[in-house]
């Protein structure tokens, strides 16, 4: 065993929520060491790979596989890391490496509305937060300038200050359907964390129409740019480095951290506050996996919620061929979407949902689609053309309310390094599935009013991952019900914090990154300020 | 930002004749190359015949071809076999109208057009674990929307180029 680390700041995870809060705190002055289970790798090293791939569709080709740090795969076949215990799998896509998972996004980057703090108030679903948008708003902006986020200014969530980036130009596609969607539908811009001129050191977006999975030219925020600026600010990175045990004193103050490097040497890490920020699926495995004779059912989790009330955005999707020739895969992947299902009455009925168009090129997706059809020779190429050029791809983002029976827990598997593999059970609610037939709904209308053709519905019944993952380590003000107080320190342990998704009590009606990403600084704010007292 | 407009040829134009990715670069050195034209000549030959039909093209880039005949080969049992085979029912009229359609007996034939096509118009030859990616710009999919697109991952142009009119 090793006994060399230490600092007053250790950080489990260098996802994007880990690497801000550990840059704030280094900035601050503070010591901060941050573990990250994944190997370090090079964006060039991840666009080589995609542009050898011959799975091009899966975003989770590009990244390497460790099976020191495992991860979910797909291609070319699912590699079942995660138990499916319930009625529909809960498809997690994660990437774990110096970074996290969204090095591959669209970089989506939306405040949530300030009914989505308070759905149990207003319309008797769900839970409220233990705090409320104006709280959060300061941290919303700071998250929107370190990244540089622009969009539309009509979202429903109230800004203080102007968005700090000027948003990309909508691309010919998306003036067409916007315009022949209107008035019924508004489509409008993304927010998103895209440079719309050099920022940070990074350059303008040039339309490598490949954000998902891997931007060239880190023209998109994401969690590498995050992890390399938590370095420089002085933040000591150690990577294939995967903590199994999270070890406390008689009183439950965290006395140190236990990690495997990739030769199973076991090393000890000792430090005054630890954060984990693991990802909402790794980090309550190893809550789970601290299960000690003080803590039976793991850390963190007299209250019993570590893992529950598991939430993503469920997705059904449909494609179409428009009546006209637009060409989608001209600049941003995913630029525009309609938000005016994301609120109203209807909530305590039926899902809310935010419906995102798709940018991405479509040529692959038709070539196939053809030559399965046994499309050959001279009427082949035309016929992809016009296709590509037709093709439109919608999905949808439904929210789903925190039931604790959906949940992460330990699986009977062991991975490599002889740790038991996640395991999860998820359901779809009558809530959701009311959704979901108002969201077919529109599809159709929005099918119609684009004079569509050859519309696919995905499989009734078959829901989509968003990896928008949410709630196993909920935050909340009573102990006997939540994981972390309002700011995200464990109820259990007065030295452990958590940040990442997880700790968000509900899944809103947009992606969740920015609002993660805004905990994460206040918590940050909340442990400097702890330890300035201490 | 003045949208410019700029040539969508840019990618393929500063790939040069035969820039193959990294399995066929291997596959094929220019000894290889010499060696394998001289030897397998007749077996490229129906290759190339029978991908033509299925294609609809001609004059087929020799190293291209080479690299993806290469890889559907190795990933095909009795490829060549089945090349034949597939020349006899493509001069029978398996296809009339520019859809393929073979009957249950030559439903073997129809995997293998389906398999050639997925190789010149994806560079993809193989399926699953055996997948291999033989060409990504080069592909005759690629190729066919190069004057609005450019494949993912390769630079469109100056920010907002893409608000004018393809």
């Amino acid at each position: 065993m090793n006994n060399t680390l230490s600092a007053d700041i250790v950080v489990i995870g260098a996802g994007i929520c880990g690497a801000l809060l550990a840059r704030r705190l280094a900035l601050a002055g503070h010591s901060v060491l941050m573990l990250e289970s994944g190997p370090r790798v090079k964006r060039a090293e991840l666009v080589e790979r995609y542009r050898h791939s011959p799975f091009k569709s899966d975003f989770m080709a590009p990244y390497p596989y460790s099976e020191k740090a495992p991860h979910p795969t797909f291609t070319p076949e699912p590699n079942g890391y995660i138990e499916q215990a319930g009625p529909h799998p809960f498809a997690a896509q994660y990437i774990r490496m110096l970074g996290g998972t969204s090095w591959h996004w669209a970089a989506q980057m939306w405040r949530y509305l300030p009914s989505d703090f308070q759905t149990h108030t207003l319309y008797g679903v769900g839970k409220d937060w233990p705090l409320g948008y104006d709280e959060l708003e300061p941290y919303y902006y700071e998250a929107e300038a370190i990244t540089g986020v622009g969009g539309s200014p009509d979202t429903g969530s109230p800004r203080a200050k102007p968005f700090p980036m000027e948003r990309v130009p909508a691309s010919w596609f998306q003036q067409r359907v916007t315009e022949r969607l209107a008035p019924q539908f508004k489509v409008i811009d993304d927010c998103t964390a895209r440079n719309s001129r050099s920022f940070d050191g990074r350059p303008v977006c040039c339309g490598n129409n490949n954000c998902m999975p891997v931007c060239p030219i880190d023209a998109q925020y994401h969690g590498g740019i995050a992890a390399a600026s938590a370095e420089q600010a002085g933040v000591q990175v150690v990577c294939e480095a995967v903590v199994y045990r999270i070890e406390h004193d008689a009183q439950g103050r965290i006395t140190a951290v236990h990690y495997y490097d990739w030769n199973k040497t076991s090393h000890r890490v000792t430090g005054k506050t630890f954060v984990l920020a693991a990802n909402a699926i790794e980090s309550a495995r190893l809550l789970l996996m601290s299960a000690s004779s003080a803590y039976p059912t793991g850390l963190a989790n007299r209250s019993d919620m570590v893992g529950r009330n598991l939430c993503d955005h469920p997705a059904i999707g449909v494609t179409f061929d428009m009546d006209e020739p637009v060409w989608p895969g001209r600049g941003p992947v995913s630029p525009c979407s309609i938000g005016q299902f994301r609120d109203g009455g209807f909530r305590s009925e039926h899902a809310p949902f935010r419906i995102d168009i798709s940018n991405a090129s479509q040529v692959a997706a038709v070539t196939k689609e053809l030559i399965g059809e046994g499309v050959y020779g001279v009427k082949l190429e035309g016929a992809i053309r016009d296709r590509a050029s037709r093709r439109v791809s919608i999905k949808n983002a439904l929210e789903q309310l925190p039931d604790p029976d959906n949940r992460v827990t330990l699986g009977a598997g062991k991975d490599a390094l002889g740790l038991p593999v996640p395991r999860i059970f998820w359901n779809i609610d009558d809530y959701v599935l009311k959704g979901t037939e108002q969201t077919r709904r529109r599809y159709d209308e929005i099918a119609a009013q684009l004079g569509a053709t050859n519309i696919k519905h995905s499989k009734p019944g078959k829901f989509g991952n968003r990896q928008h993952i949410t709630g196993t380590l909920s935050m909340g003000a009573d102990p006997a019900n939540s994981v972390t107080d309002p700011f995200g320190r464990a109820h259990d342990h007065p030295n452990l914090y958590m940040a990442g998704t997880g700790v968000m009590p509900t899944v809103g009606t947009v992606n969740v990154t920015l609002t993660a990403v805004a905990l994460a600084l206040r918590t940050a704010d909340r442990i400097a300020q702890e330890l300035s007292h201490g | 930002m003045t949208p410019t407009v700029i040539g969508r040829r840019r990618a393929l134009r500063f790939v040069g004749a035969a820039m193959l990715s990294g399995v066929a670069g291997s596959l094929l050195s220019a000894t290889r190359t010499r060696t394998f034209a001289q030897a397998d000549g007749a077996a490229l030959a129906v290759f190339t015949q029978v991908s033509g039909v299925l294609t609809g093209k001609s004059g087929f880039d020799l190293a291209l071809a080479m690299g993806l005949y290469q890889a559907l080969r190795q990933t095909t049992p009795d490829f060549d076999a089945g090349l034949v085979a597939l020349k006899v029912s493509l001069a029978q009229g398996a296809g009339a109208d520019g859809v393929l359609a073979f009957d249950d007996e030559h439903k073997p034939q129809g995997a293998l057009a389906q398999a050639i096509l997925q190789a010149w118009y994806l560079g993809v030859a193989g399926k699953g674990a055996k997948a291999l990616c033989v060409a990504y710009i080069e592909t005759l999919s690629n190729r066919a929307v190069a004057a609005e697109l450019v494949p993912p991952s390769y630079s469109y142009g100056a920010c907002g180029s893409w608000q004018a009119r393809p």
